[in-house]
């Protein structure tokens, strides 16, 4: 326990975000500009949606980005309440920013894609109501870290409320299943056996992965300045700052 | 390749309303990256 601690510190963790950020960063404009140009003039069009199925490249990335990092936050809230690691509090409070940008998005492309396809811009379907409740945990999580000021009971706060959101996980997941719904069932995470075809099927999991990027990319900055603010009086974020310099 | 998508002046409701997706999740990507790369 004790080497894993020593291996998570935050001088630690703050170099190697530093070097993933400088890593990935310039990959991502051409990434998503070939993405973009795949999803929106290579992909086939559908047979019955037509071209606006093409917003599925938009929101399917974003919906299943934003349950899966909110499944992370469970993750590393449950090892914070054990272990107290710093780093998996401040990592819940990087990626909660994250995960309102991506649920928003989510619910807005799926808005979007619902007026021509189901003639509406929203409905109280089980799938749409679970996301915006996943949408307001992120923004509860963001709005009592910033509530509180004394960091431990910050960090202790923030992470039983995500353990407590992640009820809602496998109700959005499920909902499709349990309740009669008008958004469609799985369609890609049956990997086994997709609903869609290939030549459709390719451009999304190469968007998934240009979002993964675009995700670890920004949660290393968020990161960075996280530690930064948290660590501000410390000696060896001076050397750092001072190194960055020249 | 299906180039009707950029014959914005001549295009469908469907048409719209991917651009305007489109549109909104890459300004947003876009403004969020420089939010959490803005140094304090």
């Amino acid at each position: 326990m004790f080497i894993l601690k020593s291996y998570l510190s935050l001088a630690k963790c703050y170099d190697i975000a530093h070097r993933i950020s400088s890593i990935i960063s310039p990959a991502i404009i051409p990434c998503f500009t070939l993405g973009l140009v795949w999803s929106l003039f290579i992909a086939p069009t559908d047979f019955q949606q037509g071209q606006a199925y093409r917003i599925i490249y938009l929101h399917v990335p974003s919906a299943i980005l934003s349950l899966n990092l909110y499944f992370i936050m469970g993750i590393l809230a449950l090892g914070y309440l054990i272990w107290r690691i710093k780093i998996f509090s401040l990592l819940i409070q990087c990626l909660a920013k994250v995960g309102i940008v991506f649920s928003g998005l989510a619910l807005v492309t799926g808005s979007i894609w619902g007026k021509p396809m189901w003639g509406t811009w929203w409905i109280w379907d089980a799938r749409l109501t679970s996301t915006l409740i996943l949408f307001f945990l992120y923004l509860g999580i963001l709005a009592l870290n910033r509530s509180i000021t004394q960091s431990r009971a910050k960090d202790s706060a923030c992470a039983v409320l995500t353990l407590i959101g992640t009820v809602n996980i496998p109700i959005i997941h499920y909902s499709v299943v349990w309740w009669n719904t008008l958004h469609q069932g799985a369609t890609i995470t049956q990997f086994w056996a997709p609903k869609i075809d290939h030549a459709m099927l390719k451009p999304l999991i190469y968007m998934l992965l240009c979002y993964i990027m675009y995700v670890i990319v920004v949660v290393s900055n968020l990161l960075i300045k996280a530690i930064a603010e948290r660590e501000s009086h410390t000696q060896w974020l001076k050397k750092r700052l001072l190194e960055d310099v020249f | 390749m299906y180039f009707e998508l950029l014959n914005i002046f001549n295009m469908d409701k469907n048409g719209l309303y991917i651009w305007s997706a489109y549109t909104v999740v890459t300004i947003t990507l876009i403004v969020f990256y420089i939010i959490s790369n803005r140094k304090k």
